[in-house]
């Protein structure tokens, strides 16, 4: 690509000899993919889609007005449906190539800097095919305006990948709230392979949270990798609606100590959705704290999968770490997997999983019942209450109504205000 | 005053954790049977004292002494001090699971007798022993089957600190905040449970943030313990003045020299 | 140095017990692995044809397999030419009596605390004593045998027994299970055989202790344990071996049938040496047991405390195959030095209204290595499945590693199932309890870790429940280095 500074064509080769190098796509036999098929995937081209196409209707996708956002249609920003305005002194948000062009020397000291691509095949892909995506800076102590919302809409008119890159910085002290939103606008088949690369500066905090509602054709895999410094503090929510396969990672590394991280996530799945969601958290340094919830709730012949890996290294004495997982079956054929791991190194700590398949409270249910509530209706809010606890985790309201009307949608119930 | 030898003399004790002093000079001295009472505003070294008493290595004594029944105290280490006949109800009990709480104590009251010479207890002597102590403090068989303070309020928690004090029978017992968290009735057992073991040849430190605890166990001697040093002793009339006027009014009688602690 | 390290050090300095060597003419083949060294091995043991032609069978596939790696153990390679696989006492005779047994090796299970003489063998238990590859001595046989009960080493069942073992032999370990099941078919040597007829509960515990004696051999162990509708047996395993500078492989197979309302009870305390404070020497031990729970209401219990061998490597599994079957698992794994442990349970859940309890509990010290590795299926016919695990680690000193990793797969959305861990380390707030309490740091610390054991310990037999409690603490010697 002309006038392209020549560390993006560096990053898109090592990118691809990375693939190459892992063996392309991931089999079913090794362990970080023992669930996820991925071969499908396979058949989608890697290649973006093809730009054009005539202005596209967002309105959908019920974007408030007023709120700091860049949309990418296919993968690429959209100025008329972005609205940033004037943003105050030390933030700054621009799409990837706006930076590029704009500030080179930014992108190259963030791009690649936390994602590993030499060990993550779709991290490798996502690097051999860089186009478009965002990249948010917040200079230390400011506090970005909130929320940001960085839209992904997909038209899948016809079989292509997208590959955004995200970058975002926070320097020491500073704040945000960021959410990836990923939609479709039609049911055909496509692929999504998003990078999220975040570094949070000394005492940052950062909450983020990932809107997978993709279309009921579309394939997803978006992996966020995060460094925290010094008593930072992240909170991640992942939300898994969308897509007939989805893959979400968060990878989470403490480079200090005193450092918070928070990972939540509810996957819904339905029909033939196949779910599978993975956290690495890396507790390097000593004195921090780490929870995990994660909810699933199946139905159909949906299948659900997480993999929780948490590490505490020799010396990271005082690490506070718990991780709980929690799938409801609601069908027959529905499934669900979970393989919650704790490597630890270090014995002045305190760690903790748990994890727990099963179905709805029978006494639960007759309780309501015997109150006058019919059983359909009955589940719909047993289940509803169940994944009450992920989505009263985020924050900012504007995004939980969002969830809830999706989850009214998938589950029924009532959509609380 | 007869002359009956001090069970505890401490003598300008100093100590530190890291590198912050927390008792800067401690003086105080108590013969058998006398109930004394520390009282003290948070962070005054009122716990940090009877924390090296009992001999919580995290502390530091940097100067002074401290002699039980004219022993060197800081030579022994905490289980000797035990078996010497000191014990420590604590402030917050811990737990351990998986070890009973019936044969905790049996070890515990073993490794007395051991130290002592005498026969060790088996299990059914130790039944029938326990269950006349346990009547002292109200609690019923079932507790002494489940694990070591697991699932216990932090009434029954401290109503088994007086239960082991009944069994192991010290000669110098130290309450450390013992009231703290408790409502009326425990506390009444509680106090009931001490009082119940007061005894010409043994000794008591309560140490209590506030004044209802000694409406119950009624001190013979008050001492006030501010920025690490006792600054005012009295009789039990010194609670009730420091309860209606508060600590400040101590900081202020205080302020430029230190009262001295100890007794004439 | 802490508190605790300190208490530790102290009181972790004994040496391995079990140590010594016997002196016993013992007569072996040559070293090395070939078709012709099994026709050795069955032409020894007198078995019948089938029994060679299984075990030629398993050898030919066990060729077309390759070793398996686990990521969290790593060991030498074994070189399997290297060693020899077999190797028996001299005096072999038909073994009616004690008095046909060489006195030095009677002398040897007396010094492991298992007389063998009739005056001093311990009352309300059955002994199979395996020394090296072979049986030497089982006692209480005829009394067994009155009820209808068969306990005896594995050749002996092979000879007597020979419908009862090709009826179950392979049926819940195929010889194409995995490579050292493949192996052990092979060159199996012995082990315990017990099969308990309709109705009978055995009236007394039956065990096997196996002791590893020769230098550079490989233990090849094989049990199979039947218990037909309604009866009740509990088995307990014990396992030692000297100290020497070269791994040994001990890799066995246990496989147990449970029918109708059968409860089958297997025990293991294991001994094997964990090699020097380097890490040198020490048994590695791979081994394969699986319990078949095939009737309605059966039920198989696994209980384990495992302090010794360099390597551990097993997993005890139930196959809920009957309904309202129960599967339970007790383990304790103890790592210290340089021992590394890979070991959980498999809980296969396929009937209805199975039911399956794991307790784990992990203990590292030194530089040990201890990983729970279970596995929780749940069918899609296994309606109404219930499991509940809990895997405690807890770690003493700065150096050693405990990881749980658990595979939970549920297909069936009656099931309930549930997972639980925690890591610790023994508090210095209850140390300090205990010693304020006049209990010295020795016994504080032997008093919190048995209590952390304490659910495990309870399952076992009576009589080997203070034995495993003194193997635990003998185990954590030297355990902060």
């Amino acid at each position: 690509m002309s006038g392209e500074p020549a560390f993006v064509a560096a990053a898109r080769q090592s990118g691809a000899a990375a693939f190459q190098a892992l063996g392309g796509l991931p089999t079913t036999r090794q362990e970080a993919w023992r669930w996820t098929n991925v071969q499908p995937l396979g058949r989608i081209p890697f290649d973006a889609p093809a730009p054009g196409g005539g202005a596209a209707d967002l309105g959908a996708l019920q974007l408030a007005p007023g709120t700091v956002r860049l949309a990418f249609i296919d993968g690429r920003w959209s100025a008329a449906h972005s609205s940033v305005g004037a943003l105050p002194a030390g933030v700054r948000l621009r799409s990837l190539q706006q930076a590029l062009r704009d500030d080179p020397a930014a992108v190259e000291a963030l791009l690649g800097q936390v994602a590993r691509a030499e060990e993550h095949p779709f991290t490798a892909l996502n690097a051999a095919h860089l186009l478009d995506g965002a990249v948010l800076e917040i200079d230390a102590g400011v506090t970005a305006p909130s929320p940001i919302e960085l839209v992904f809409a997909q038209r899948a008119a016809s079989p292509a990948t997208t590959h955004p890159r995200v970058l975002i910085r926070l320097g020491a002290g500073a704040r945000a709230q960021v959410a990836e939103l990923y939609a479709a606008l039609s049911t055909g088949a496509y692929l999504t392979n998003a990078v999220t690369e975040v570094s949070l500066g000394e005492g940052a905090e950062l909450e983020h949270a990932k809107l997978q509602m993709e279309g009921d054709g579309g394939y997803h895999v978006g992996t966020l990798w995060a460094a925290q410094s010094r008593a930072s503090h992240l909170r991640s929510h992942v939300f898994s609606l969308g897509a007939l396969l989805a893959r979400s990672e968060v990878s989470a590394r403490f480079d200090g100590e005193g450092g918070r991280c928070e990972l939540n996530g509810l996957y819904v799945g339905q029909g033939q959705q196949h779910l599978d969601h993975h956290t690495s958290l890396d507790h390097k340094s000593p004195g921090c704290t780490s929870r995990e919830v994660y909810k699933g709730i199946l139905d159909g012949r949906s299948r659900g999968v997480f993999t929780g890996a948490v590490r505490v290294r020799e010396g990271a004495q005082k690490t506070d770490a718990s991780q709980s997982n929690k799938a409801l079956l609601l069908s027959e054929d529905a499934s669900a997997e979970a393989t919650p791991q704790l490597q630890i190194f270090a014995d002045d700590v305190k760690c903790a999983h748990g994890a727990a398949v099963g179905q709805l409270d029978d006494q639960a249910l007759f309780y309501l019942r015997s109150r006058g509530i019919p059983l359909p209706q009955a589940r719909a809010l047993l289940t509803r209450a169940f994944a009450e606890e992920v989505v009263r985790g985020v924050s900012v309201a504007p995004w939980q109504r969002r969830i809830e009307a999706v989850l009214a949608r998938k589950l029924g119930g009532e959509v609380r205000a | 005053m007869t002359a009956t030898a001090a069970m505890l003399e401490i003598k300008d004790l100093h100590a530190k954790v890291g590198e912050k002093e927390i008792l800067k000079g401690i003086n105080l001295t108590v013969r058998p049977g006398e109930i004394h009472a520390i009282m003290g505003p948070n962070g005054s070294g009122k716990s940090t004292l009877s924390q090296v008493l009992a001999g919580r290595e995290t502390f530091e004594v940097t100067s002074g002494q401290v002699l039980y029944q004219g022993q060197d105290l800081m030579a022994l280490s905490p289980e000797d001090r035990a078996t010497a006949g000191i014990f420590l109800a604590f402030q917050y009990p811990v737990e351990i699971p998986g070890v009973g709480n019936m044969h905790f104590l049996r070890t515990a009251l073993n490794a007395v007798r051991r130290k002592h010479g005498e026969e060790e207890v088996d299990a059914m002597d130790f039944l029938s022993l326990i269950k006349e102590k346990m009547k002292l403090v109200e609690m019923d068989q079932a507790f002494m089957n489940r694990s070591l303070n697991e699932g216990f309020s932090g009434g029954e928690k401290k109503r088994n600190e007086i239960l082991q004090m009944a069994v192991l029978d010290p000669k110098l017992a130290i309450l450390d905040e013992t009231d703290s968290g408790l409502d009326i009735d425990a506390l009444r057992i509680v106090a009931a449970g001490v009082n119940g073991l007061r005894r010409k040849d043994r000794a008591m430190l309560v140490i209590t943030h506030y004044q209802r605890l000694l409406e119950y166990i009624v001190p013979d001697f008050v001492h006030v313990i501010a920025g690490g040093r006792i600054v005012k002793s009295g009789d039990r009339s010194l609670a009730l003045e420091l309860e209606q006027k508060g600590y400040a009014w101590v900081d202020a009688q205080v302020a430029g020299a230190p009262a001295p602690g100890a007794r004439p | 140095m802490s508190e605790t390290s300190q208490a530790l050090e102290q009181l972790t300095r004994q040496e391995y017990q079990a140590g010594f060597v016997t002196d016993v003419e013992s007569e072996q083949i040559p070293r090395g692995l070939s078709e012709d060294v099994i026709r050795l091995i069955s032409r020894k043991k007198d078995e019948p044809e089938f029994m060679l032609e299984w075990r030629l069978k398993a050898y030919r596939h066990w060729l077309t397999m390759r070793e398996p790696t686990w990521a969290s153990v790593k060991y030498s390679k074994i070189d399997y030419q290297d060693i020899i696989y077999y190797s028996a006492p001299k005096k072999r005779q038909a073994l009616n009596s004690l008095d046909e047994v060489d006195p030095e090796i009677l002398k040897t299970y007396a010094k492991l605390g298992i007389p063998l003489e009739e005056q001093k063998r311990l009352q309300n238990v059955a002994v199979d004593a395996v020394f090296d590859s072979v049986s030497v001595a089982t006692t209480f046989k005829e009394k067994l045998g009155a009820m209808g009960v068969i306990f005896c080493s594995f050749s002996e069942a092979v000879r007597n027994h020979p419908e009862l073992v090709k009826k179950h032999l392979g049926s819940v370990v195929p010889y194409t299970d995995n490579y050292f099941a493949a192996l052990n078919a092979a060159v199996f040597s012995d082990g315990s055989f017990c099969f308990v007829p309709k109705g009978v509960r055995c009236p007394m515990e039956l065990s096997t202790y196996f002791r590893i004696n020769a230098a550079e051999t490989g233990q090849f162990e094989r049990t199979l344990i039947v218990a037909e509708e309604g009866s009740y047996v509990s088995y307990l395993e014990g396992c030692t071996a000297p100290m020497r500078d070269k791994n040994q492989l001990h890799a066995a197979v246990v496989e147990l049938v449970a029918l109708d309302r059968a409860q089958i009870k297997y025990s293991t305390v294991q001994n094997w040496y964990p090699g020097d404070r380097e890490g040198r020497g020490g048994i590695y031990n791979f081994v394969t047991k699986r319990g078949l729970c095939a009737g309605y209401r059966s039920k198989i219990s696994w209980t384990q405390v495992e302090t010794g061998s360099a390597i551990t490597w097993k997993y005890p599994s139930c196959i809920l195959k009957g309904d309202e079957s129960v599967g339970e698992f007790y383990s304790v794994a103890v790592t210290n030095h340089r021992q590394q442990a890979d070991t959980g349970t498999k809980m296969i859940h396929l009937g209805k209204n199975t039911r399956s309890t794991i307790i784990s509990k992990g203990i590292s010290a030194g530089r040990g290595q201890n990983t729970y590795r279970g596995l929780v299926k749940v069918q899609k016919g296994a309606q109404g499945a219930r499991n509940y695990t809990q895997c405690d680690s807890l770690l003493i000193g700065s150096q050693c590693g405990a990881h749980t990793v658990p595979y939970i797969e549920v297909r069936n959305n009656t099931a309930q199932v549930e997972h639980e861990a925690s890591t610790s380390k023994i508090g210095e707030d209850q140390l300090f309890y205990c010693r304020s309490r006049g209990i010295p740091e020795e016994d504080a610390v032997s008093m919190i870790v048995n209590g952390f054991c304490r659910k495990v310990f309870k399952e076992l037999p009576m009589e080997f429940a203070v034995e495993a409690q003194k193997l635990l603490m003998v185990s954590l010697e030297g355990s902060v280095g």
